[in-house]
């Protein structure tokens, strides 16, 4: 099973790149995948929530279930850090 | 009595008497206003006679600043120019970061407001208490960059300058104030009430110390907020990018305005992001003063147009890029920098020339009348025709430069539904069809369709673009408040805040360093509340009358839904909108056309106003 994951802005720092498709066996949650992209991410964007937006097939997880939402196969995560821009 | 903040007075200058006063206005407007904007709507109400045509001599200009203007403290170098609007009929402001506001503080005034009009072009010379005038006859048409370096080279680098290009000269509606080049403030037309007034430049020079009851404090606690600035985790992404960094952003989010508003997705917005900016194009950056993060990124153009160099700011980007189709980064740049050389907004101007576009694509508008020109999607050069027909006001010009609410009505028919603004100022770069809460901030921003007051959409995609609840119209007017009313009356830059999370808490300590008084958030917050009502009651004063419809965003985006991109189908719900708007309302205490109530007046220390509209006939719920 395959996921795509896009990240923007400055968490580029933490990846090295903008996409990245990773290979899932089952469907697994937003905290193990930010896990699996970059471990120093997953612990900044755990312990600044407020500054970071994660999307889910542009869905908010802030609207379902937070770092717990699980992701299945096709799915695209999008992951930004609350920019600025004005 | 005032201690320390304000100076307490203001320089009055009326150029058809040739004469200038300084007036020591009342303290309780300082308490009650603190400055800026605050200022600024108090004396346009006080001072304006309702009803004066915005480019008439008796239209108020004014320049203010704010009691942390120019103290060293993070991104304290900014100014408000604010005037009846010649574009919108309503108020208009801008801020601007520039020398000028600092030398205004060390020139010994709070504001300067200029009145009248001069019988031949001039320029105005202030030096604390030396007011002069001078012939500008040379300078006249000279533009933005060639009329700084003049005054630059006759009154030293240090001397703050705020000029107009020909876009002011010709009365462009959206003319806009510039200095140092390329920073702009006062999109509503601020530029072109200078050029009714034949004033084409106001230098300002002062060494007077700025008065701070606590000046230790100040430094101390100023130079700890420089270092949580640097410290902060977004500050080298910020340093590299700057606004543009939003640019992919908006990508992503499909709110990136393309092709007039039409949709959100622009489907080469891989060749203008802030990462092929930083890394291909751009050459230095620069700040407005006391700024330890400075955004403005100048960036060369490297073919068609080398050596050709301009700031690059997202909305100026966006504006000239996706939203006429545009990806060539030369053909942006080129574009900025001749928007900023002959001084009209960026936005305003990025907005006509897609609304030209569209009118033309679809048969409302015919070659001849655009002199020859034919306009498309992506071609930057007719683009540039375009925006020289409108500085010169040529054919179909004369009318695009009036703006876009006006060349609607001209054209009539469905382009009322493609001239992208509200109150007859051009939405800025969001698209909104995917964004309820970016609308209901455009709907109801106290200018007409601007982003500064309450820039949600970051907020909106962490809380949910699909959600319309109580939450997020009180999140509007939360930064309403906050970017609105603390930051416009300080007056300093509400990017650090912002743009790299320094503590609000810092602002509390530095207004009490500066004045002596302990405000507190609730304080500041209600003096916002105070402002907003006021500039409300303004536009209520000079339209007359006021409905609700005044209060929405464009059609385009209830009607017509995005046709590409991820959110593909995606638009606003009018039900919703409507829905948001009356919880706005309500919050704010004005009835359902969006007047405030009588009781709203008086609890906000506005009888007087509130009578004064009563009296034209205006009925107040209560
Ligand atoms: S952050 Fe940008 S706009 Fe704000 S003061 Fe600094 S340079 Fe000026």
């Amino acid at each position: 099973m395959m996921i795509e994951v896009v990240v923007l802005g400055f968490f580029q720092d933490y990846t090295g790149r903008k996409n990245i498709e990773l290979e899932i066996e089952k469907p697994i949650t937003i905290r193990e995948i930010l896990k699996r992209i970059s471990p120093e991410l997953a612990e900044y964007i755990e312990s600044h929530p407020e500054n970071s937006i994660i999307l889910v097939n542009g869905v908010s997880i802030y609207n379902m279930k937070g770092f717990d939402t699980r992701v299945r196969d096709g799915d695209k995560i999008s992951i930004m850090p609350v920019v600025g821009g004005g | 009595m005032l201690k320390g903040g304000w100076t307490g007075k203001i320089l009055w200058i009326d150029l058809t008497k040739e004469k200038s006063t300084i007036w020591k206005y009342d303290p309780s407007m300082a308490l009650h206003y603190i400055g800026g904007r605050g200022f600024a709507i108090r004396i346009l109400w006080d001072h304006l006679k309702p009803g004066v045509d915005p480019l008439h001599p008796d239209n108020l200009l004014i320049f203010a600043v704010g009691p942390l203007t120019g103290f060293p403290l993070p991104s304290s170098g900014k100014l408000v120019v604010a005037s009846k609007s010649p574009l919108t009929g309503g108020y208009g402001d801008g801020n601007i970061g520039t020398k000028a506001s600092v030398m205004m503080r060390k020139a010994g005034y709070d504001a300067i407001v200029v009145e009248g009009k001069a019988d031949e072009p001039v320029y105005v010379y202030v030096e604390e208490e030396d007011v002069t005038i001078h012939s500008a006859k040379d300078l006249w048409g000279a533009d933005v960059r060639e009329v700084h370096k003049e005054l630059t080279n006759k009154y030293g680098r240090d001397s703050g300058i705020l000029t107009i290009g020909k876009a002011g000269e010709n009365l462009v509606r959206y003319a806009i104030v510039m200095s140092e080049e390329d920073r702009a403030g006062g999109r509503p037309g601020m530029a072109a009430v200078m050029g009714s007034k034949n004033l084409k430049a106001l230098v300002i020079r002062g060494e007077k110390p700025l008065p701070a009851v606590d000046e230790k404090t100040i430094k101390e606690l100023g130079a700890k907020a420089y270092k949580d600035i640097k410290g902060a985790p977004m500050y080298p992404h910020w340093m590299e990018q700057g606004t543009m960094m939003i640019y992919e952003w908006c990508q992503e989010n499909s709110v990136l305005p393309t092709y007039n508003f039409r949709e959100g997705f622009f489907e080469e917005a891989d060749k203008v992001t802030g990462k092929v900016m930083a890394e291909q194009y751009k050459k230095y950056q620069k700040g407005c003063p006391n700024c330890n993060m400075p955004c403005g990124n100048v960036a060369e153009a490297k073919k068609r147009y080398k050596g050709t160099k301009a700031e690059m700011d997202y909305e100026n980007v966006a504006m000239l890029s996706s939203n006429i189709g545009v990806s060539n980064m030369d053909d942006v740049i080129k574009l900025i920098r001749e928007a900023d050389d002959l001084g009209v907004d960026t936005i305003s101007v990025g907005s006509a020339i897609a609304f030209a576009i569209e009118a033309y694509k679809k048969g409302y508008l015919k070659e001849d009348e655009l002199d020859g020109i034919k306009p498309d999607w992506g071609d930057a050069a007719s683009a540039l025709d375009l925006m020289h027909l409108i500085i010169e006001r040529k054919k179909f010009g004369d009318v695009l430069a009036a703006g876009v609410r006006y060349a609607s009505l001209r054209l009539g028919g469905d382009t009322v539904k493609f001239a992208m603004h509200v109150k007859g100022l051009p939405i800025t770069a969001y698209d909104a069809h995917v964004a309820p809460g970016m609308a209901l901030a455009f709907g109801t921003s106290s200018i007409g369709a601007h982003h500064k007051e309450a820039w949600i959409i970051a907020w909106e995609a962490q809380y949910g673009f699909e959600k319309v609840d109580k939450t997020k119209v009180e999140k509007v007017i939360e930064l309403q408040r906050i970017r609105g009313g603390w930051f416009e009356t300080f007056v300093t830059c509400r990017l650090p805040w912002i743009e790299v999370g320094l503590s609000l808490d810092y602002y509390l300590t530095f207004m009490e360093a500066a004045t002596g008084i302990k405000y507190s958030a609730g304080d500041l917050n209600r003096i916002a509340d105070r402002i907003y009502t006021l500039i409300r009651g303004f536009w209520i004063r000079e339209y007359g009358y006021w409905m609700r419809s005044m209060d929405m965003p464009p059609m385009r985006w209830f009607e017509e839904p995005l046709t590409q991109g991820p959110k593909k189908g995606a638009h606003l719900s009018l039900d919703a909108y409507n829905q948001m708007l009356d919880t706005y309302y309500e919050l704010r205490g004005w009835d359902r056309n969006g007047i405030p109530r009588r009781s709203t007046f008086d609890n906000l220390g506005l009888s007087k106003e509130a009578r004064e509209l009563e009296a034209m006939g205006i009925e107040l719920t209560p």
